[in-house]
Order: structure tokens, then C-alpha cells, then sequence
């Protein structure tokens, strides 16, 4: 256990010294800040404005920055062969992997940390400007829709960067992007697919895409930002169905990644 | 036996059609326990090739490999081994310092033990002073130590070190010289490749010269010394070849040089040689004792296969 989290906080530590996430967070610190020019000029839909506007900056923001801490996660270590280091040591392929993951995902969750905060401060700053701290008051309910919002795009997060750790660890950065994102477009559109499904008359046709429903992401699960700014249900039912397929599609990810891991040579 | 291998093979598959090359052909040999094993042999030998197989970082074609009695392929068993890559290339975001706490923690080792070994390493390879520089800022020499220091951060039995010596100047050389032999004292088996042939003579119990993928020549450095040391040089003037038909049933080589004659025998001629070279009155240029080096040897045997 000690060797994956060995590998996990030097993941993090990567991460954090990585001169482009800072300027990454910077930008999507900046597009938070930017909403308030929104919000100035929209007299009674102020706060609605910042937050749908802020939530979708950390969205795209965070999937910016889980693609590319992501693609390069497995390829860069055999390419510059830190490899050889490790695997002389009595590490488990598998715990390696692990490591990997767990090391991002820790990364990205003080990134999501750091990026509500300033949302929620620009939040505060434009209620108290417009004079509605009543709703602060009395508006617990809108807040715990903030965070159910944050905490459902953590959730895609996290089964982004175990897709692009998957193609991490059999192709080159270019291609795990290019395959992560492709993957993260369909994953937008599964329930469009899922409809399709349903329209075509061709069974075989019919087939293939029940087969690609179940088999991509269906990341647009994890968008609730419409229900946590215009008020909206977000159930706990709904809350735990969600993490639960997170969970589950994470790890088939993580075992599909170590089965590919497993079976490279290094050379 | 710490180490066996067993005529291992290894090809590569390289290219768009996935040719194949066949890099080692025929490697055998073993290093014993406590001993200091030299793997020596020119650049593209393949000695990097076969430290990665019994590191079972990639496939075998063929043969065996077994460490400490175990075949190939224990996770368990690299607790006991301590691997210095050739150039080594390491996180250069990290410290030395904070280098070797992350590979002494993928040993699982943690806390107070952890921080006394990175202690007394980084104070041993000689880099306490450097400790706080990342990696990115380090020398080829310096990257070299702390390579060493980490493949010590376990205190394994068994050490393989792939070119330990390149880029450091003679002071640093002498340092890992003593440092290597250090580690021989205290009990450890150690095994080293180069092609500097110095330092293996004088580290080495025993060496094995691999060439293009075959390991030609095993055994004690002693007698490969022998073997290779016991040459001498005659330097004659003012005779010509057909001294050799004078020199009947005598082991020599011969070979014109500058104008002049030069004979090479074996030590154990020596008496005879001279003896009948006073009888023709030849005039004696130079005698000179000849050491064929391993470079030579190399060439010699390349000639061969
Ligand atoms: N991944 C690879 N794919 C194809 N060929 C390779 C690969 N790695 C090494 N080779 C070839 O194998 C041969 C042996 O290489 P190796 O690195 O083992 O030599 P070496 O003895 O360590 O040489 P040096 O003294 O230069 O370090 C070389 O001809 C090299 O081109
Ligand atoms: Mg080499």
C-alpha cells in the first residue's frame, strides 16, 4: 500500500510543479472572474448568470486540464525510461497504475477545490453587491445544489482521467488526447445515441449502437449545472446511482489499463 | 549462485514490418555470491540488453535466467536488488533528496528508517551538499551519484550496475571505485557492465566479455590477465622475414614495422627466443613486455566469430 501511495504523491507532486496547470488554473480563475461582467449588466438574473457561466468554466477548464495531466500519465515514464527505476523495485505493475491514478485524481480534486471556492466567492460578492445575502440566509438549499453541481463534475473528472489513463498506457500523448476526446464526445452525446438506437429499423444497426451505449461513458450524467442554477431536483437517489456507475465504469477502466500495462515490454 | 544465465536469446522487433533482430545470440554466465562479476565488452554488445532481461523489464526469446535460485519474474525478489540504469534518466521536477525517498518508498520503506537511509546515502555518494537541487540542474556526474544512491536505498544483496563509471572524471571514478568495493566488503554481490577496462581490472574477481550478443570468454580476471598479459615485443634491425625460418618451432608472430622486424611471443619463450636471436646477431632495438588489452582481445575475437 505504502508503494502506491509512493507513486500517487509523486504523480501529484508532478502535477503541481507543472508550470502549464498553473497557468491553466489561472485562465479558468480568470473566466470565473470574468462572469461578473455578466452579472452587471443583467439586472435580475445576476446570480443565475455567474453560476451557470462559472460552473461551465470549471467543467471545461477541469476537462482541459484532466486530458492533458492525463495523456502523458504512463507513455512519459517509459519514454524517458523513470521505468527501469521503478519496476527494479518490488512494485506491482497493477500497484503502479494505481498509484498513477490515484496521484491524478488527487490533483484534480484540489483543482476543483480551488476553482468552487473562487466561484463561490464571486457568488457571494455579487449577492452582497445586489443586496440579496437574505437569500444566503435563507437559501441553504441553493448552496447544496452548488455543491452537488461541483461534486457530479468531480465524478466526470475522475472517469475522464481513467480514460486517458487507459490510452495513456498504450499510445502516444497525441493519440490518447485525440482518443480521449473523441471518447468524451460521444460520452456528451450518449443519450442521443441511446436514441438513435431506438429510431433505427436495422437490427444489426440497432445492435452496434446498444453495444456503443453501453460500452462509452455516459458523461452527461454528470451535468446537473441546469438543475443546481435553475432549481432543479438532484436527489440523494440520483446522487448515488451517479457515483455508483463513476465507481463501477472507473474501475473496468483501471483493470482494462492494468491488463495493457501488464503486457508491455520496456525496452 | 547469485545470478545464472542460461544461453539466452533475445530479439527485437524493430521498424513498421516488425523485422526481426536478433541482439543477443548466445549469452551464458554466472556470478557467484560476493564476488564483483564484470560484464565487459564494446559499445552495441548488448550488455544493456541483458541487464534489462534479468531485470525482466522485456521478454526472452530463449534461454534462462535465474536469480538467487528463482527463476524469472518474483516481484519479491527485487527487494533484494539494487539496479543502476545506464544514463540514468530521473524525474528532474524532483530533489535529490526527494528522489531517494521515492524510491526507497516503491521498497516500502517509510519514516525514521527511511529518512537514516537517505541521510547516510546522499553522505556517502557525496551529495548532502546538493540534496535541495532538482534533478534538472544536476551534472552528468552528479546524476550518476545519486543513481548510485538509489540503487543502495534498500541495501540489497545483489547490485547491478549498468556503466557506473561513465561521465564521471578519475577523482569521481576513484570514489565509486571505493564505494563499489565498500559494498563488496560488507557482503554484497555486485554486477557491473562497462567498456572502460580499466576500472574493471581493477574492481573485478571475474569478468565475462560478451561481443555482438555472444559472451566469448568467462573466468577468473586473473587468469584472463594471464592470458592476455604475458606478450612481449622484440624490436630487430637490420635482419628481414626470412628470420622466421631461423626461429623453427618457436611460437611467434611476426610483422614488419618501420623498416624494422618486430617478433611477439609468449613469456614462456622468452629465454629461447633471445637466445637464438644473440646466435643470428640480429641488433637488438627494444625488448618490451606487451600487454594485449581487453580492447584487443575484443578484436581478436570478433576476428574469430
Ligand atoms: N529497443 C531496441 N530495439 C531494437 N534494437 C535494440 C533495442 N535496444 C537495443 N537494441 C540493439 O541491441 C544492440 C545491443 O544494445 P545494448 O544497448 O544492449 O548494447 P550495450 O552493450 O549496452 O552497448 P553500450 O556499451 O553502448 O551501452 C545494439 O545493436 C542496439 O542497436
Ligand atoms: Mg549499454
Amino acid at each position: 500500500m505504502y508503494r502506491v501511495w509512493s507513486v500517487a504523491h509523486n504523480t501529484f507532486i508532478e502535477a503541481i510543479r507543472d508550470r502549464v496547470l498553473y497557468s491553466m488554473f489561472l485562465f479558468a480563475a480568470l473566466m470565473i472572474l470574468s462572469t461578473l461582467v455578466f452579472a452587471s449588466i443583467s439586472a435580475d438574473q445576476y446570480n443565475k448568470i455567474v453560476k451557470d457561466l462559472g460552473l461551465t468554466a470549471i467543467s471545461v477548464i477541469g476537462i482541459m486540464i484532466s486530458v492533458f495531466l492525463g495523456m502523458g500519465l504512463v507513455y512519459k515514464e517509459i519514454e524517458k525510461k523513470t521505468v527501469y527505476n521503478i519496476f527494479s523495485k518490488p512494485i506491482r505493475r497493477y500497484e503502479f497504475i494505481l498509484g498513477k491514478y490515484l496521484g491524478l485524481g488527487s490533483t484534480l480534486l484540489l483543482l476543483t477545490i480551488g476553482m468552487s471556492v473562487i466561484l463561490l466567492l464571486v457568488v457571494l460578492y455579487t449577492e452582497i453587491t445586489h443586496g440579496g445575502m437574505i437569500e444566503f440566509y435563507y437559501g441553504g438549499h441553493y448552496y447544496a445544489q452548488f455543491f452537488k453541481a461541483v461534486y457530479f463534475q468531480y465524478l466526470e473528472f475522475l472517469v475522464l482521467i481513467a480514460i486517458a489513463l487507459v490510452f495513456s498506457s498504450f499510445t502516444t500523448p497525441i493519440m490518447s488526447v485525440l482518443f480521449t476526446f473523441l471518447t468524451l464526445a460521444m460520452g456528451k452525446f450518449s443519450s442521443d445515441i441511446k436514441l438513435f438506437a431506438q429510431e433505427v429499423e436495422s437490427p444489426l444497426v440497432g445492435y452496434v449502437t446498444d453495444f456503443i451505449y453501453v460500452v462509452i461513458p455516459h458523461l452527461d450524467s454528470f451535468n446537473v449545472r441546469h438543475e443546481a442554477v435553475y432549481g432543479g431536483e438532484i436527489n440523494w437517489k440520483l446522487i448515488f446511482y451517479t457515483t455508483g456507475y463513476a465507481v463501477l465504469y472507473t474501475l473496468a477502466l483501471l483493470k482494462l489499463s492494468i491488463v495493457i500495462f501488464n503486457r508491455r515490454e520496456f525496452k | 549462485m547469485m545470478l545464472k544465465v542460461r544461453n539466452l536469446i533475445k530479439d527485437y522487433k524493430t521498424g513498421f514490418f516488425r523485422k526481426k533482430v536478433r541482439v543477443l545470440h548466445d549469452v551464458s554466465f554466472s556470478v557467484n555470491e560476493g564476488e564483483i562479476y564484470g560484464f565487459v565488452g564494446p559499445n552495441g554488445a548488448g550488455k544493456t540488453t541483458t541487464f534489462k532481461a534479468v531485470l525482466g523489464f522485456c521478454s526472452i526469446t530463449g534461454g534462462s535466467i535465474e536469480i538467487m535460485g528463482k527463476p524469472l519474474g518474483d516481484a519479491e525478489l527485487r527487494r533484494h536488488i539494487g539496479y543502476l540504469p545506464e544514463n540514468p534518466y530521473f524525474y528532474d521536477y524532483l530533489t535529490g533528496e526527494e528522489l531517494l525517498r521515492y524510491m526507497g518508498g516503491l521498497h516500502g520503506i517509510s519514516g525514521g528508517q527511511l529518512q537514516k537511509r537517505v541521510e547516510g546515502l546522499l553522505e556517502k555518494v557525496g551529495m548532502s551538499k546538493d540534496r535541495r537541487v532538482q534533478l534538472r540542474n544536476y551534472s552528468k556526474g552528479m546524476l550518476q551519484r545519486i543513481g548510485l544512491a538509489q540503487a543502495l536505498i534498500n541495501d540489497g544483496d545483489f547490485l547491478i550496475l549498468d556503466e557506473p563509471m561513465s561521465g564521471l572524471d578519475p577523482i569521481g571514478q576513484r570514489e565509486i571505485n571505493d564505494l563499489i568495493l565498500e559494498q563488496k566488503r560488507e557482503g554484497k554481490t555486485i554486477l557491473l557492465s562497462s567498456h572502460i577496462l580499466y576500472n574493471v581490472e581493477a574492481l573485478c574477481d571475474r569478468v565475462g566479455v560478451i561481443i555482438k550478443g555472444r559472451v566469448v570468454k568467462e573466468g577468473e580476471l586473473g587468469e584472463l590477465l594471464k592470458e592476455i598479459q604475458t606478450d612481449y615485443e622484440l624490436l630487430l634491425d637490420g635482419v628481414d622475414e626470412s628470420i622466421r625460418e631461423r626461429l623453427d618451432g618457436l611460437d611467434i608472430t611476426l610483422e614488419n614495422k618501420a623498416g624494422m622486424v618486430a617478433l611477439r611471443f609468449n613469456e614462456d619463450i622468452k629465454p629461447a627466443v633471445l637466445q637464438r636471436v644473440m646466435e643470428l646477431k640480429a641488433d637488438i632495438v627494444s625488448l618490451q613486455p606487451r600487454r594485449k588489452s581487453l580492447e584487443e582481445l575484443f578484436v581478436e575475437e570478433t576476428m574469430k566469430s
